[in-house]
């Protein structure tokens, strides 16, 4: 099923990127395996989403080798929908003309590729997945700016399972969400992991939230300063030299 | 129906419905991705490339559509690349494409009417081959927008998140930058170079005023296109005014209309709140009854 044979969803080896002459990202070798959860950290400007983009395609690096399901991203193709990414809290239209359930089936499009329209089945899994989430079901049909930050994260998150998602790359979910929110949705997030033995990447500044839930940590500024599981990481003398103070503090 | 007994107007107004209906439909689009400055850019930019035509001898449709898809998407391409904010690239392409169009009319000799009716537009001069022309565009437009209906309104939401899920959001924005150019090139005979980015504008935003969904907004703003289009030819031929004008402010009369009594900004629920509280048998009152009142106690 295009799966690596390793179990190795993502692969970057040796990857730099350089951003308008400025280098983003310095040798960086990180492995995603099969049904893992892992939580980046760093400080602003570490080239954490830099990073994610890596991964999905969207930057080109300057040199090294990355690789999504096995494949290059750009040649992933048709495994590309099996991607379900969550950007930085957008600042969208909050006047945009569409409700709940058709953010959701956004979704759909990639898996269900050109010149094909949604059926009942793609409606249906739609539907299935704000259940799975747990959207209110009255709220469906609601536009999407009328929901709160919290309930249209939830929508976003829909949208990024909903297409046979096997990688959820999620940058900065909780971004400008209350506390009773950002545990909601992690909440979610990991019932998801644990339900559906998805692989789950997420970049974030709240490290208490994240030590919860993640079971592997990776600190980047630049290049990779520790990584390993989340206490290893939080004592890491290396976590204070790349944040340039204990960030816990 | 007297003034349909002519040829000419049955001609314009089977033209100005085609057109709205063509018109409203890439509107969606020019408003949802925020591109109706690029309208108005190209729409202008057209001057030039009808002076082309003239001055080559080529049909000025013909070259119009060449030159305003060259301006789109040099428009998409530069904004894009060039990191520059997409508003001030327009400003420089439409105001050099016109003063390229005006320096190449003053090089063609002697009077030049054909370019005076693409200027201000004649819907009452459209031919048999307009129709035929404006028929087939708008065929070929909206079954591209019918393919790639679900990929451009997932573009026009979140593009990153598109480009992500392996959706082929450049191609996109340049075919909808190439939909732009050639609908503005079609439209430009019957609404002239200074009105055709109108419909392309005012149909979907008195669709987004009113409705709270796509689907909603694509019915309300071919509704708004048709009608526009048919009632502006009406009072046109009745006010003895310039047609294109007058489809035009039909449209921005149905906009302001629907402005006024958008649910979105709850004017509509305001005003009946206002009346309800000026008919005295529903006016609430405004102090509780004497006996009502909690008595004054003195500390």
């Amino acid at each position: 099923m295009g799966r690596d044979v390793t179990g190795t969803v993502v692969s970057l080896e040796d990857v730099c990127v350089t951003i308008r002459g400025i280098p983003v990202l310095d040798h960086i070798n990180l492995t995603l395996d099969e049904g893992s959860f892992t939580a980046v950290i760093g400080p602003n400007g570490a080239g954490k989403t830099t990073l994610v983009r890596v991964i999905l395609g969207l930057v080109r690096p300057d040199s090294g080798r990355v690789r999504l399901f096995g494949k290059p991203p750009a040649g992933a193709g048709n495994q590309k929908h099996q991607v379900g990414y969550l950007p930085q809290r957008q600042q969208f239209d909050q006047g945009f003309p569409v409700s709940a359930h058709d953010v959701v089936m956004m979704g759909r499009v990639g898996c269900l590729g050109l010149f094909r329209f949604p059926a009942r089945a793609d409606k249906d899994a739609a539907r299935e997945t704000l259940h799975r989430i747990g959207f209110p079901d009255d709220l469906t049909g609601k536009p999407i700016g009328e929901l709160s930050g919290g309930q249209q994260q939830l929508v976003f998150l829909g949208r990024a399972l909903c297409s046979h998602t096997r990688l959820l790359i999620l940058d900065e979910p909780t971004n400008g969400l209350d506390l009773v929110a950002q545990r909601t949705f992690y909440r979610v997030v990991q019932e998801l992991q644990r339900d559906l033995g998805l692989t789950i990447l997420v970049v974030s500044h709240d490290i208490s939230a994240l030590a919860g839930c993640a079971d592997r940590m990776v600190c980047l500024n630049g290049s990779i300063y520790a990584d390993g599981n989340i206490r290893e990481v939080l004592s890491s003398s290396r976590l204070a030299e790349a944040y340039g103070t204990t960030p816990l503090e | 129906m007297e003034f349909l007994a002519y040829e000419f107007m049955q001609r314009a107004l089977l033209a100005g419905v085609l057109a709205g209906v063509l018109c409203s439909c890439v509107s969606l689009f020019v408003v949802l991705q925020r591109m109706a400055f690029v309208g108005v850019g190209v729409s202008h930019s057209a001057l030039g490339g009808i002076a082309i035509g003239v001055l080559l001898g080529v049909n000025p449709v013909f070259s119009a559509a060449v030159f305003c898809t060259v301006v789109a998407w040099a428009i998409g391409l530069v904004s894009k690349r060039g990191r520059l904010h997409e508003d001030t690239v327009i400003g420089v392409f439409f105001s050099t494409s016109m003063a390229l169009g005006i320096a190449l009319i003053s090089l063609a000799p002697g009077y030049q009417p054909e370019l005076f009716s693409f200027l201000f537009g004649n819907i009452l001069a459209v031919t048999a081959g307009d129709i035929l022309l404006l028929a087939a565009a708008g065929t070929v437009i909206i079954l591209f927008m019918v393919l790639f209906f679900k990929e451009l309104l997932f573009v026009c939401f979140d593009e990153e998140s598109a480009r992500a899920a392996g959706i082929p959001a450049t191609f996109l924005y340049f075919g909808l930058l190439t939909v732009v150019a050639v609908t503005v090139v079609v439209s430009v005979k019957l609404l002239g170079i200074v009105l055709a980015s109108a419909l392309l504008v005012i149909p979907a935003m008195t669709g987004y005023e009113v409705c709270r969904n796509f689907r909603g907004m694509l019915v309300v703003s071919v509704c708004c296109g048709v009608s526009a289009a048919v009632a502006g030819l009406w009072l046109s031929y009745f006010l003895n005014l310039p047609s294109g004008a007058t489809i035009v402010l039909c449209a921005a009369s149905l906009f302001f209309l629907a402005f006024l009594l958008s649910p979105r900004r709850g004017r509509f629920q305001r005003i009946a709140a206002l009346a309800k509280t000026r008919n005295p048998a529903d006016k609430p009152e405004a102090f509780p009854p004497e006996s009502a009142q909690p008595t004054q106690t003195t500390s």
